[in-house]
């Protein structure tokens, strides 16, 4: 089941503890979307688990939390923390922090806001909460929200959390994490996407998937437009370098895709920048899209999402649609979906091997007798054809 | 389902411009293959406005195809056109709406087709030695996924070898659209979408991944980029208003293969399906199917 649920606060504290705060509605999504997920068939051996949330921050000015992703092999912790109020709009600041490590590379001492240490970590990715006047100084009073989509339908799971603030949003970050899985990976699979506010503030897009059941980084196939076409994209999906024995897309094998959740689009809104916090009315067919990151320089890549007509909230969450902060996008924009891709043949380690992958340019008259193509040609005799003057089968 | 191939290579040492063989040899499998794609199609219609060998010093098609789809009550004409001067060697390629076509001096009587996308380059070779020249047709009849293909090489070099003609079903929407490639990997397509409504064009195709390095990767279905409206400013208004691009796909049997731009190359996927690369631009036809 489909569910697109928000909450918005003005403003928006996301130190607070209290009751309905950002941190533990968060948690609230969060278990919730575990327990529906991890009773469905398939999950039994990836179960996901809260660890820790934001109440065990330590301290005034801390946020978190620890979430696990269950593996029969190698169990992974996402680890998001937060330790100032002002950590600063530089993408290098240690202040604030996505990170995903093996669990049992984890110690829970209490440091880094109460959120524990790792000895060696998958990722470690700089992504903060504060948010920036036009001056570059933090403001501690802006608004925000939270939005959460989650589809616990068996097979095509995925839990996606969106924070970013509703006023002045141009100078904050605004980040979405998506956890999702896929027939072609052995567990959950994660994707982080942050978006710029502040010149050099944290922007990137990394993504993370199972393969050979080790969480591993991977990229994204095929590249979202990320020029002035003003185009949204469908049909992304996740893959890992490495392509040896035993790996996803090892070479000479047919390989089943890991797409991203269909309902997220992606691609460049980047003239019109500083368009942000976008909706528009679906020009295609039924459901409205919503943006929750924008691309904001060269390379950056906008993520928007659409969301079926009626789509219910949680229980005790707003629908993404009564948030007022929504400006509507009325030109500009081109949605192009894929259609849906097929599995992938994946070619030799190196080509040409002469086994499975020829090339014309390699080939030579030793190489005629080998290539499949004209090597059909000769064995076939002069195939009804000009005895003379053809240049298959040629009199070697 | 599997290519119907036909080797037209030629080895260029018998007499004449060989060039001018093989072209007059592709327009007969065309003028067959078209008269049974039109008599499965009946509700659509593809002609030859102009063929090889109808006017001196040029050669190449200028194509039509009339969809099963009404704008403004008339029906909808795709045209594609790929010319060689074989005086200079200017090649001019070009897809759009037959709106855009003016019949008669240009291009020594194949005349000037204007509106879509094109190239004009002179990239073909006419030398009067003997040269070779491979040549394939690639054809299907197979109901909704309908395709002809015809693709040279003059050498090796990427910027000697084109799909000359390649008319296909959009398998989205069910209507043909046409498309090219110049003889220096170039792309062009036209079709309709029916949601916009509207011609949409196309200069590239959506590629997992670029490089022609590893990973090689064959993938489907393949699927062009449409041309967006451009953004030239954020003023002035009014700007194109937001879009939808339905996807306009070629046929089950085409892939593209990243291992090369050069044409017929040759692939084995671990699934035994064996596939015949075409043109400059990557595409690969599939010429026999998997043994499982």
């Amino acid at each position: 089941m489909l569910t697109v649920s928000a909450a918005n606060w003005t403003p928006y504290d996301w130190v607070s503890k209290a009751a309905g705060s950002v941190g533990l509605r968060l948690t609230e999504a969060f278990t919730a979307f575990a327990a529906a997920v991890n009773a469905n068939p398939g999950n039994a051996g990836v179960p996901l688990q809260l660890v820790k949330d934001h109440s065990s921050a330590t301290g005034t000015t801390n946020f978190g939390y620890i979430w696990r992703l269950g593996h029969p092999l190698n169990p992974y912790l996402l680890r998001f923390y937060n330790t100032s109020r002002n950590q600063g709009s530089s993408a290098s600041s240690s202040t604030a922090s996505f990170t995903l490590a093996l669990e049992s590379a984890y110690t829970d001492d209490g440091t880094f806001g109460g959120y524990g240490q790792f000895s060696s970590m998958l990722a470690s990715v700089s992504a903060g909460m504060s948010y920036y006047g036009p001056s570059g100084s933090p403001l501690f009073n802006a608004d925000g929200r939270l939005i959460v989509l989650m589809d616990t339908t068996p097979g095509s799971e995925f839990f996606c959390c969106n924070i970013a603030t509703t006023n002045g949003d141009t100078y904050a970050q605004n980040h979405t994490l998506m956890l999702f899985r896929g027939s072609a990976s052995s567990g959950w699979n994660v994707a982080l996407l942050r978006s710029q506010a502040l010149a050099g503030m944290f922007e990137s897009r990394n993504f993370y998937c199972y393969n050979n059941n080790v969480l591993q980084a991977a990229v994204t196939y095929p590249v979202a437009p990320s020029g002035l076409e003003q185009m949204l994209v469908t049909g992304v999906g996740l893959i890992p370098s490495g392509f040896g024995p035993g790996q996803m897309f090892a070479y000479g094998t047919k390989q089943e895709r890991l797409p991203l959740p269909q309902l997220f689009w992606f691609g460049s809104n980047q003239y019109s920048d500083p368009r942000r916090l976008g909706r528009v009315s679906n020009p295609g067919g039924p459901g409205t899209f919503y943006q929750l990151g924008a691309a904001i320089n060269s390379g950056g890549m906008d993520c928007w999402v659409l969301v079926p007509p009626s789509t219910p909230a949680m229980a005790g969450w707003s629908t993404i649609g009564s948030l007022s902060s929504w400006q509507t996008i009325p030109d500009r924009l081109y949605f192009c979906p894929a259609v849906p891709p097929g599995p992938v043949l994946m070619g030799p380690v190196l080509g040409p091997d002469f086994l499975t992958d020829w090339s014309a340019v390699a080939l030579g008259a030793p190489g005629v007798a080998q290539h499949p193509f004209y090597a059909q040609q000769e064995a076939a005799g002069d195939n009804g054809r000009p005895s003379s003057g053809v240049l298959w089968p040629r009199g070697m | 389902m599997v290519a119907t191939l036909v080797d037209l290579s030629r080895r260029g040492d018998t007499g004449g411009l060989v060039v001018l063989q093989v072209f007059a040899a592709a327009d007969g499998l065309l003028r067959t293959w078209m008269a049974a794609a039109n008599a499965q199609n009946p509700l659509q219609q593809l002609s030859i406005v102009k063929a090889p060998g109808e006017v001196l010093g040029f050669t190449g098609w200028v194509i039509k195809a009339r969809l099963a789809v009404l704008d403004a009550g008339q029906p909808v004409e795709l045209m594609s056109q790929w010319v060689a001067n074989l005086t200079t060697g200017a090649l001019t390629t070009h897809c759009g709406l037959v709106s855009g076509y003016t019949p008669g001096a240009a291009l020594g009587g194949y005349g000037a087709l204007t509106g879509g996308v094109g190239t004009t380059s002179s990239l073909i070779t006419l030398l009067p030695q003997p040269l070779p020249l491979g040549a394939v047709v690639a054809s299907s009849l197979a109901v909704g996924q309908e395709y002809f293909a015809f693709s040279i090489t003059q050498h090796t070099f990427t910027n000697r070898q084109a799909v000359v003609v390649l008319i296909a079903k959009d398998v989205y929407s069910g209507q043909w659209h046409l498309s090219f490639t110049d003889m220096a990997g170039a792309l062009g397509a036209v079709a309709w979408i029916a949601n916009r409504p509207g011609a949409v064009l196309s200069t590239s195709i959506r590629l997992d991944y670029f490089s022609s390095a590893t990973p090689l990767m064959l993938t489907q279905p393949v699927q062009w980029n449409p041309i967006t409206p451009g953004i030239a400013s954020q003023a002035p208004q009014p700007q194109p208003p937001v879009q939808w691009f339905d996807p306009v796909v070629l046929p089950a049997d085409l892939a593209l293969y990243n291992r090369t731009f050069g044409s017929f190359g040759y692939f084995i996927g671990g699934d035994g399906t064996q596939w015949l690369q075409l043109g400059p631009a990557r595409l690969a036809v599939k010429v026999k199917d998997g043994g499982a």
